[in-house]
C-alpha cells in the first residue's frame, strides 16, 4: 500500500483501531492498489446543478419573505376594515325587567300588574326620529301598563321571584306574625 | 462544518467521488446519480460535522432505495450484460486486474463487501463504519476480516489456476 492509499484507507487512524493479521493485511494492501472508476463522474454537471439549486433556494427564500410581508399587510388591512366598517354600538344595551309586588310597603301601591323597567346604557339620541318614536312608544307602553309580569317568559332563574298575588311574600307573613304577637 | 460552498463540494467530489460511486455500486446500477444527489443534499445541509461519513450514509440509503426498484434491476442486468462488471480503473501493471477484483468482490455477501469498500477505498474507521451499517465497531471489524479471508482464499485459488495455465505447453 503506498502512502496515498494508506492515508485514504484510514491506516493512519489512532492505534485504538483493531489490527489485521499479516496475511489479511497483505490482501488488503493488494486490493487497495486498485482505484475505483472515476470516468463516469461529472463535476461540471454537479456544479451546474449545485448552482441551479442555490438559485432556486435563493428565489424560494425571497418568495417566502414576500409572501410573509403580503400576508402581514393583508391581515392589517383586514383588521383596519373591520374597525372602520364596524356598526355603532346600540343605544340601549340591556333592559332589565324587575318585578315589584303591587302591595309592597316600599313603593306606593299602583293599580294594574307590577312593572318596572330599568335601562342600562345611554338612551337613543333625541334628535333621531326613529329612536324618538321608539322611546315615546316605550314610555307610553310603560304608562299604559305594558310589560306585565305575565308577559315575561318564564326563566329558571326568575321563577323563584315570580309569585302569584294569592301567595303573600314572606315579609308580609312575618309582619302579620309580629302584629299577632303584640295583640 | 457549516454549509458547504461549491468549491468545497468540488474538492470533496474529486477526492471521494470515485470511492463513493464504488460504494453505491454495491447496490444499484446508477451509482453516479446517487452520488450526485448525495452531494447536492450535502449542499442543502446547514451544518455537517463529518461530511464524508454523512455522504457515505446518504449514498448507502439512496443506493439501497434505488436497488429496490424492479425496473432498475432489469436495467442493471442489461447494463451488466453489455459492459461487464468493472468497478476499478484498468491500469497495467497491477497486482490484481480490475476484472478479477470485481468478480471476487461481487461474490462476497453485501454485508462484508460494503465494509471492505468503506474501509479500503472510503477511508472510514471502524467506528464510522459501524455507525454506517448499523452495527458495533467490533462487528464491523469482524465483517471486514471475514471478507478479506474469503478474498485471500479466492486470490490463492486464482493464482494457482493461473500458474497451472502458464505451465501448460
Amino acid at each position: 500500500m503506498n502512502d496515498n492509499e494508506s492515508s485514504r484507507s484510514g491506516s493512519m487512524e489512532p492505534s485504538s483501531e483493531p489490527q489485521l493479521p499479516g496475511d489479511l493485511a497483505e490482501v488488503a494492501a493488494v486490493l487497495a492498489t486498485l482505484s475505483p472508476r472515476a470516468d463516469a463522474l461529472n463535476l461540471e454537471e454537479l456544479l451546474y446543478r449545485a448552482g441551479q439549486q442555490a438559485t432556486v433556494s435563493s428565489v424560494r427564500s425571497k418568495l417566502v419573505a414576500v409572501s410573509f410581508v403580503s400576508a402581514v399587510l393583508a391581515s392589517a388591512a383586514s383588521a383596519l376594515l373591520t374597525v372602520l366598517l364596524m356598526p355603532p354600538s346600540p343605544a340601549v344595551q340591556r333592559i332589565h325587567l324587575v318585578r315589584i309586588p303591587s302591595d309592597s310597603p316600599v313603593v306606593s301601591p299602583l293599580t294594574g300588574p307590577p312593572r318596572v323597567v330599568r335601562a342600562d346604557g345611554p338612551l337613543a339620541p333625541r334628535h333621531s326620529p326613529v329612536s324618538t318614536g321608539l322611546r315615546n312608544r316605550m314610555l307610553q307602553d310603560l304608562e299604559n301598563g305594558a310589560f306585565p309580569e305575565v308577559a315575561v317568559p318564564p326563566d329558571a332563574d326568575l321563577l323563584p321571584l315570580i309569585r302569584s298575588p294569592a301567595d303573600p311574600p314572606p315579609y308580609r307573613q312575618q309582619l302579620r306574625q309580629l302584629l299577632d304577637r303584640q295583640v | 462544518m457549516a454549509s458547504v460552498s461549491p468549491q468545497q463540494l468540488a474538492e470533496l467530489y474529486r477526492t471521494h467521488g470515485p470511492a463513493l460511486t464504488l460504494f453505491a455500486r454495491q447496490w444499484c446500477d446508477g451509482p453516479e446519480d446517487v452520488v450526485q444527489e448525495a452531494f447536492l443534499a450535502l449542499m442543502r445541509q446547514d451544518r455537517c460535522q463529518f461530511p464524508l461519513a454523512w455522504l457515505y450514509r446518504v449514498v448507502r440509503n439512496r443506493a439501497i432505495n434505488a436497488s429496490r426498484s424492479r425496473s432498475r434491476r432489469r436495467r442493471r442486468e442489461a447494463v451488466v450484460a453489455e459492459t461487464g462488471h468493472r468497478w476499478f480503473e484498468d491500469r497495467q501493471p497491477q497486482l490484481l486486474d480490475a476484472r478479477t477484483a470485481t468478480r471476487m468482490l461481487e461474490q462476497l455477501p453485501v454485508e462484508q463487501r460494503e465494509v471492505i469498500v468503506a474501509r479500503l477505498w472510503g477511508g472510514l474507521n471502524f467506528e464510522q463504519i459501524g455507525e454506517l451499517v448499523g452495527t458495533s465497531t467490533s462487528s464491523a471489524f469482524r465483517r471486514f476480516q471475514a471478507g478479506l479471508a474469503k478474498l485471500r482464499l479466492r486470490l490463492e485459488a486464482n493464482s494457482t489456476s493461473l500458474d497451472a495455465r502458464q505451465r501448460r505447453p
